[in-house]
């Protein structure tokens, strides 16, 4: 469904991604796993054309997609959950979700997206009790959960996690995972990007390890979680 | 003191003229963090082109005056198109600087058009003022708070009832997150000069049958818009009002209770007291919804 084919991205001379090869096949849940500074973020930002690539190819359904535009990524429905957050803290609660449906509200019949915004409503119950406070004075993990419902509010065909973990209690954290776990049943492809191994390679078919730009290892994600080298590395147990 | 009622209708008429002065920067503020000195121009051309609609071309106020916001929003957003798109630099303040210079320009092209004699247009429905206990008001001033107060709820509506307006305050609020929800950025900056373009023209032109129009009278009325939106709070359309309305109060009470000469001067002064006391303005920017 989605192949990046030999990626490269640069920062001036900085170079941030090297020769990145990963593919997310339909229904899938993919994740990326890499500490501070591999590239995650400048991974997410290539394929939805907020960062130009220097080199390589994105690939959705046969279509090239490299360097388009963000609202044409959106348009093939491509959707972004960003690092960080990044909501709309001045704007209510339900307006976040509205806008998460911009490009919809042009084609669409007003009435669909409002039964997609009860569906999101379901899913979070809390967004539906705060849907007319200000989004800027959510909590941490509501304002992550505000994020994920702005995302789906767009009826993603794949949807790009950015660290939906970050700054998370571990029990907040169990229930976002649960929520992108569920999102399968909609016949979303689901990329995640995280630091947390453990959350991420414990909820995903299969998961890529990122380091310093370059693609270490790939594998189905129990086989990685199982690992000897990946325990070391991000799981914090030493070898015996 | 007699004739304090006077003067606050006096003042609440140029007021609300600041006001929409000042929501038309602000509308482009929020899309593109810069202050558009070309709003000057936005308010003498919807004067000027409705004096050369009317006058000369001899065409009915009710499509003299549509006509002329017409071709300044048009004009406002070719500007945007072609001028701010294209610019190499992204620069604030070389954006802004390109702002001048094509204030400037666009001021020249005025004086060649128009000349530089000021042009009286009548007011919209007769002269035969208002007695309101001990004050007159002319038809005209009613006219323009009346036209401002519309305005100002019809944006209010359009900025919080329409996913367009939706999109603008987002983009105004977080750029990136803007972006990522496939919001087009162009466009919305594009629309912001449209709306700018349309609030200077109307601006200029229902105040012209008051004050007279010139080749540069949206110099002056443009800096005092400007002033507005800094007092009220910059950026934000309940601090544009209530900026614009207390400039014009501030103004005529001054002139009226102190002397004419200073008008320009008191106004001045309360608004630098104002930004020392309170950088962000009344308002205070962090605080208020942006429009
Ligand atoms: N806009 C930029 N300009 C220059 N360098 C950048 C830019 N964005 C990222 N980088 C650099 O690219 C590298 C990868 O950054 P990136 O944000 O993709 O990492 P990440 O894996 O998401 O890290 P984190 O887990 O901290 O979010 C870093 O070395 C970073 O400093
Ligand atoms: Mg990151």
């Amino acid at each position: 469904m989605l192949k990046v084919k030999n990626l490269s991205v640069k920062y001036g001379e900085i170079q941030a991604l090297h020769d990145i090869n990963i593919e997310l096949k339909k229904n899938e849940i993919v994740a990326i796993v890499g500490n501070n500074g591999a590239g995650k973020t400048s991974l997410i930002n290539t394929i939805t054309g907020i960062v130009q690539c220097y080199d390589g190819e994105i690939i959705f359904n046969n279509e090239n997609i490299t360097n388009l535009p963000t609202d044409k990524i959106v348009k093939y429905g491509i959707i972004q959950v960003p690092e960080g957050r990044e909501i709309f803290s001045e704007l209510t609660v339900e307006e976040n979700l509205e806008l998460g449906a911009y490009q919809r509200f042009k084609k669409e019949d007003k009435n669909k997206i409002f039964e997609t915004l009860d569906e999101i409503y379901s899913l979070f119950p809390i967004l539906k009790n705060r849907k007319n406070q200000i989004a800027g004075t959510l909590s941490g993990g509501e304002q992550q959960m505000l994020a994920i419902g702005r995302g789906l509010m767009a009826k993603p065909k794949i949807m790009l996690l950015d660290e939906p973990s970050l700054g998370l209690a571990p029990l907040i954290v169990e229930e976002v995972f649960n929520v992108i776990k569920r999102l399968r049943e909609q016949e979303v492809s689901i990329l995640i990007v995280e630091q947390n191994a453990y959350a991420a390679l414990k909820n995903s078919d299969r998961a890529y390890i990122i380091e310093t730009g370059k693609i270490t290892m790939h594998d189905k994600s129990e086989n990685l979680l199982n690992n000897e080298k990946i325990q070391e590395a991000f799981l914090g147990k030493r070898r015996k | 003191m007699k004739n304090i009622l006077q003067f606050i209708l006096s003042g609440l008429t140029t007021g609300s003229i600041y006001a929409l002065i000042a929501i038309g920067f602000s509308v482009i503020h929020n899309a593109t963090g810069i202050v558009n000195i070309m709003q000057c121009e936005f308010i003498t051309y919807g004067g000027m082109l409705t004096v050369t609609f009317y006058i000369f071309s001899k065409f009915p106020y009710f499509i003299a005056i549509p006509l002329s916001i017409i071709c300044v929003s048009i004009m406002a957003g070719l500007f945007e198109r072609v001028v701010i798109r294209n610019s190499k630099s992204k620069d604030i303040i070389i954006l802004i600087f390109i702002t001048i210079g094509a204030s400037i320009f666009f001021k020249g092209l005025a004086l060649l058009i128009w000349g530089s004699d000021p042009f009286m247009l009548p007011p919209f429905s007769g002269n035969q003022p208002i007695k309101i206990f001990n004050a007159v008001i002319i038809p005209q001033n009613l006219w323009v708070i009346g036209i401002s107060i519309i305005t100002v709820i019809l944006l209010h509506l359009f900025f919080h009832k329409t996913i367009t307006g939706k999109a603008m305050r987002a983009v105004a609020n977080n750029k990136k997150a803007a972006q990522i929800v496939g919001i087009n950025i162009n466009r919305i900056v594009f629309l912001s000069f449209v709306i700018g373009g349309f609030l200077g023209a109307l601006a200029g032109i229902i105040i012209a049958p008051i004050t007279t129009t010139s080749y540069d009278v949206g110099f002056m009325l443009g800096l005092k818009g400007f002033a507005a939106a800094i007092l009220g709070g910059y950026g934000s359309m309940g601090g544009s009002i209530i900026g614009g309305i207390l400039l014009g109060l501030l103004e005529n009470l001054g002139a009226g209770l102190i002397s004419s000469e200073y008008k320009d001067v008191i106004a001045f002064v309360v608004l630098i007291l104002v930004i020392y006391v309170k950088p962000s303005g009344i308002l205070g920017l962090a605080k208020v919804e942006r429009v």
